[in-house]
């Protein structure tokens, strides 16, 4: 058969089972506030399920990769228990922590060979820094919302959310307040949603790495 | 007026030197500013690099992070004890948490919070419990900013005496709440920082001065400490200000500075006594023969030069005196030379006038005999010899006359007065010795004096004067000397003695001289009438009188004819004179006309009236004036004046005769007359003078002359008048020769007019008597 048949099989079969079972691909488009040129990239966009919907994905794992001696992603979500992952692609070892109530935890230092993770039990912002690169910074949302993603071109495209209604939560570390949450509601024909940020957001900026921060016996 | 100098220049000096330190306490004030400026900032530094240490660190990051109140205030306490601050604190980013190691007040919560708001600096200085604290802070950041860390060091007085070492001054910090300042730390000693705080709290607008301008610091001056302030202001808490004062002793520099000052005020004095002493001793050296040389100089202008200067020393003042000396020694030469030209006649050697006089005058203030004599003598006609052989030969004439003086009279002060003229001076015993004296003079001249082979004779004559006899002063012998040396050449005598008789020249003939012509205007001049008889017929009649002018002086009295007459003279006041006499004597002879008296009246001329020309004219007029014939005016001339003349007389004489005056030849016999000249003038009568009249009973050969001149008289048809009838005897004897008239003390002497109209009242003569018609006419 042909790749395009496939494609369509696929396709029908996921309308059909969307249809028995009521899900939907929704697209996210989210503006900043009026006159706000922030980049949006990056934020978090959360849905918790309202009526108690059936959850079609599964947990995934996620990982904050210590690169060039900075976090990548700058924003990160992850859900709740489960596990995220801190790999050090740096020929440096890294010492990660965070002092972030509930989730405070600290991976001693580690380089590329001990791949260094973590559970985070509870939902809240994690603010992770390097014990011992001051400027290393970046952002992790922990959720326990089922389904979550991360702005890009201030769209998110989720798949497969079970028709219903739902708490829609943005985040984002530069949004000085917390957003409210909107109840949106979704069936079959909801094809996207629209949301316009309520606040201004921060200049936020990841630090840069300094510029005398060099190793002479590095493989750069 | 080096003292002057000297306390000027030190003067300023003073003032420069104690400007320099004050200038120097101010750089050092100013200098320690900077340099507690610096401490400061790097005690600040310091502090804050220990706080961001602790800020950074992970344990105390975690500790504070994670941890609750009690484990960050230990944390707190632990790291402060590290770096040895005084309090410890934690601020969370948001201002609503605080750790502190001690109790915070809501004051320094609130400053802290503003601080974390601004998050601007890292530390501030804040009071607490009253003491000072100089909070640092910094950012906890785990990564990002999760509050503040500070801590507090206190600012004491240990701190304060830390930095005052490393400044050198003197540091306060000052507390002004509500314009009262108050010491919150110092480095100074208790009792000087309570003198400060009062000094302060004094005028608390100081504080503001000082630390206005930093560039003036202030002074301030108590009895323990003189010193500058300045300071600046370190910050503003909420209601308080918080200042730095820095101050520098300035005591101490100037008590140096005046140690110093003494030591070369010292100095300064030593060296002016020394300078003083060495120039004195130089001065001594140089300046007192110079000084000597200086009154020698006075004494030479002075006159003086005899006494030589003290030329001790091999040096210029010594070489200066020996030729002041010298120089001395020429000028005296020079004057002696001087004085002897002007002391002696330069042709002959002889001595000059003045100093003749000179001498002269020494001999008579110290006579060395009871009588001196001065002689004067003039050579006869030598200007004549003058002017025929020439000058020449007259000089060497004059030095052969010297030499022959001074041959003669070896020991007399001899003198050459003038051209012609010598004197000499001569002390003798008495007046015996007067007469050989002029001999001697005389036999100078006796033998001939050659000339470039010419044999000259030279005569002169003599004068001489005496002392004490005819003057005691020098120029008053001179004078009579010279007097009676005139009168010998007018009378043409070898020698003649003074007389003051020939003296016409007194002060008083002079005096009178000059007073003569006013007393003729004013009337004090007189006639006195002599009567002459006529002795023709039986009886002596009165018909003329002989007019003889008197000079009724006021001071003097009576002052005869003799006396002024050659005054009159010499003056020209004789016209004037004779012209009064003539007119008075026909003013009277008209009263007596008017009284049938017809006395004729004889007036004495002399040749200067004669010669004067207008006589005749004035006689005309006089005789006009008072009608009067002229036979009854006679004029009388002596016979030697008309024999000055006696041609021009001759007519004059005429002229008058025309007017039918008579004219009279008086003192006839005594002149140069010869007969034929006698024989040419027209003459009326002779009056034959008194000498041969008054011994004519005695004489043969005054009679004898008597009656060969009366006859001789007769002969030409001139009358005779005798004068000087002394008896009656004489009277008889000129009546029984023929003479025509006689005029004598017998009959009566010049009588003034009064005494003359008694005497014509009551003399046994008849009086020529007028007839009316005569009168009418």
């Amino acid at each position: 058969m042909s790749k395009i048949h496939f494609t369509l099989a696929a396709y029908l079969l996921t309308l059909a089972s969307s249809a028995l079972s009521g899900t939907t691909d929704i697209e996210f488009l989210i503006s900043g506030k009026d006159g706000d040129q922030s980049d949006l990239t990056g934020m978090v966009v959360t849905l918790q399920p309202l009526d108690g919907q059936k959850i079609h994905t599964q947990p995934q794992a996620t990982e904050i990769k210590q690169q060039q001696r900075q976090f990548r992603p700058f924003i990160q979500v992850a859900q709740s228990q489960q596990t995220v992952e801190f790999p050090n692609a740096d020929p440096v070892a890294h010492h990660v922590y965070s002092f972030s109530q509930p989730n405070s935890f600290e991976l001693p230092l580690h380089n590329k060979n001990n791949l260094a993770k973590h559970t985070f039990s509870q939902p809240g912002v994690v603010v992770l820094g390097c014990n011992i690169h001051d400027w290393m910074l970046s952002y992790l949302l922990v959720t326990d919302a089922p389904y979550f993603g991360q702005i890009e071109n201030n769209r998110l495209q989720l798949n497969n959310i079970s028709t219903g209604r739902y708490q829609l939560s943005l985040w984002h570390p530069a949004m000085p307040k917390k957003e409210p949450s909107k109840v949106i509601k979704l069936d079959t024909e909801t094809q996207a949603v629209k949301v316009q940020l309520q606040q201004q957001l921060s200049p936020i900026v990841q630090p840069a790495v300094p510029d005398d921060d060099f190793d002479e016996a590095g493989d750069y | 007026m080096l003292i002057v100098l000297q306390l000027a220049t030190s003067f300023i000096a003073y003032r420069a030197s104690r400007n320099n330190v004050e200038n120097t306490a101010i750089e050092n004030l100013q200098t320690g500013l900077r340099v507690f400026q610096y401490e400061f900032e790097t005690h600040k530094l310091y502090l804050k690099g220990a706080v961001e240490t602790i800020a950074s660190d992970w344990a105390f990051r975690e500790a504070v992070g994670k941890s609750n109140n009690a484990t960050a205030v230990s944390v707190l306490n632990n790291h402060r004890r590290r770096i040895h601050a005084d309090i410890g604190l934690y601020i969370s980013a948001d201002g609503s948490m605080f750790n502190s190691t001690t109790a915070l007040t809501d004051e320094v919560k609130k400053q802290l919070r503003g601080f974390v708001h601004r998050g601007q600096s890292s530390s501030m200085i804040m009071l607490l419990d009253n003491k000072l604290y100089q909070f640092v802070l910094s950012p906890v950041k785990a990564p990002v900013t999760l509050g503040w860390v500070a801590m507090g060091f206190t600012i004491d007085d240990v701190l304060a005496k830390k930095l005052s070492d490393t400044t050198t001054v003197g540091i306060s910090f000052i507390l002004a709440k509500n314009n009262q300042p108050i010491i919150g730390a110092s480095s100074l000693a208790v009792e000087q920082q309570q003198e400060l705080q009062v000094w302060l709290q004094q005028h608390p607008q100081r504080i503001e001065q000082i630390v206005s301008n930093n560039t003036a610091p202030h002074s301030f001056k108590t009895e323990q400490q003189n010193v500058l302030i300045s300071g600046q202001p370190l910050s503003t808490l909420e209601s308080q200000e918080l200042y730095i004062l820095l101050q520098k002793s300035i005591r101490e520099p100037l008590q140096q500075f005046q140690r110093w000052w003494q030591n070369l005020l010292w100095i300064f004095i030593i060296l002016l006594i020394t300078a003083g002493g060495i120039a004195a001793l130089v001065a001594r050296s140089i300046t007192t023969p110079l000084q000597r040389l200086l009154q020698a100089a006075r004494n030479i202008t002075d006159g003086h030069y005899l006494e030589p200067v003290p030329t001790e020393g091999d040096d210029e003042i010594g070489a200066l005196a020996r030729e002041f000396n010298s120089m001395q020694n020429a000028v005296a030469e020079r004057e002696k030379e001087i004085r002897f030209r002007a002391d002696h006649d330069q042709l002959t050697g002889l001595l000059s006038r003045d100093h003749f006089i000179t001498r002269l005058q020494q001999h008579l203030d110290q006579p060395e005999k009871p009588l001196i004599a001065v002689a004067e003598f003039n050579l006869n006609r030598f200007k004549d010899i003058n002017d025929t052989l020439s000058h020449d030969i007259g000089d060497q004439l004059l030095q052969q006359i010297a030499k022959r003086l001074k041959n003669s009279f070896a020991s007399t002060t001899l003198a050459r007065l003038g051209a012609d003229q010598f004197a000499l001076c001569c002390a003798i015993d008495d007046y015996k010795q007067l007469q050989p004296l002029s001999q001697q003079i005389n036999d100078i001249f006796h033998a001939p004096f050659n000339a470039c082979g010419i044999a000259i004779t030279l005569k002169a004559a003599q004068g001489l004067a005496l002392y004490p006899d005819h003057s005691q002063q020098a120029l008053g012998l001179l004078r009579m000397a010279e007097i009676a040396m005139y009168h010998a050449k007018d009378r043409n005598l070898e020698s003649s003695i003074y007389d003051s008789q020939q003296d016409q020249h007194s002060v008083r003939q002079l005096s009178l001289m000059s007073e003569l012509p006013n007393a003729i205007r004013e009337g004090q001049m007189q006639l006195f009438y002599q009567p002459t008889l006529s002795l023709a017929g039986n009886s002596p009649k009165v018909v003329k009188v002989e007019c003889l002018t008197r000079w009724e002086h006021p001071q003097h009295g009576l002052i005869p004819p003799d006396d002024f007459i050659s005054l009159a003279e010499q003056s020209g006041a004789i016209a004037d004179l004779t012209n009064w006499a003539i007119d008075a004597a026909l003013q009277q002879c008209r009263q007596w006309r008017s009284q049938y008296r017809e006395i004729g009246v004889a007036v004495n001329i002399s040749a200067l009236d004669l010669f004067r020309g207008n006589l005749p004219k004035l006689v005309a007029e006089l005789l006009q004036k008072y009608q009067l014939p002229g036979q009854l005016l006679t004029l009388e001339i002596t016979e030697s004046e008309i024999m000055k003349d006696p041609e021009h007389a001759c007519r004059l004489l005429d002229e008058i005769r025309n007017l039918g005056v008579r004219l009279s030849i008086d003192d006839y016999g005594t002149g140069y007359s010869s007969l034929a000249q006698m024989k040419q003038l027209p003459v009326d009568e002779l009056k034959i003078d008194k000498c041969f009249v008054m011994e004519l009973c005695h004489s043969p050969d005054d009679q004898a002359i008597v009656r060969s001149t009366i006859d001789l008289g007769h002969t030409i048809g001139l009358s005779i008048v005798a004068e000087g009838v002394e008896s009656l005897d004489i009277l008889e004897q000129l009546q029984s020769k023929g003479c025509d008239y006689a005029q004598g003390y017998y009959i009566a002497k010049p009588l003034p007019l009064d005494t003359l109209e008694q005497w014509l009242e009551n003399t046994h003569f008849e009086i020529a008597s007028a007839c009316p018609q005569a009168i009418i006419k």
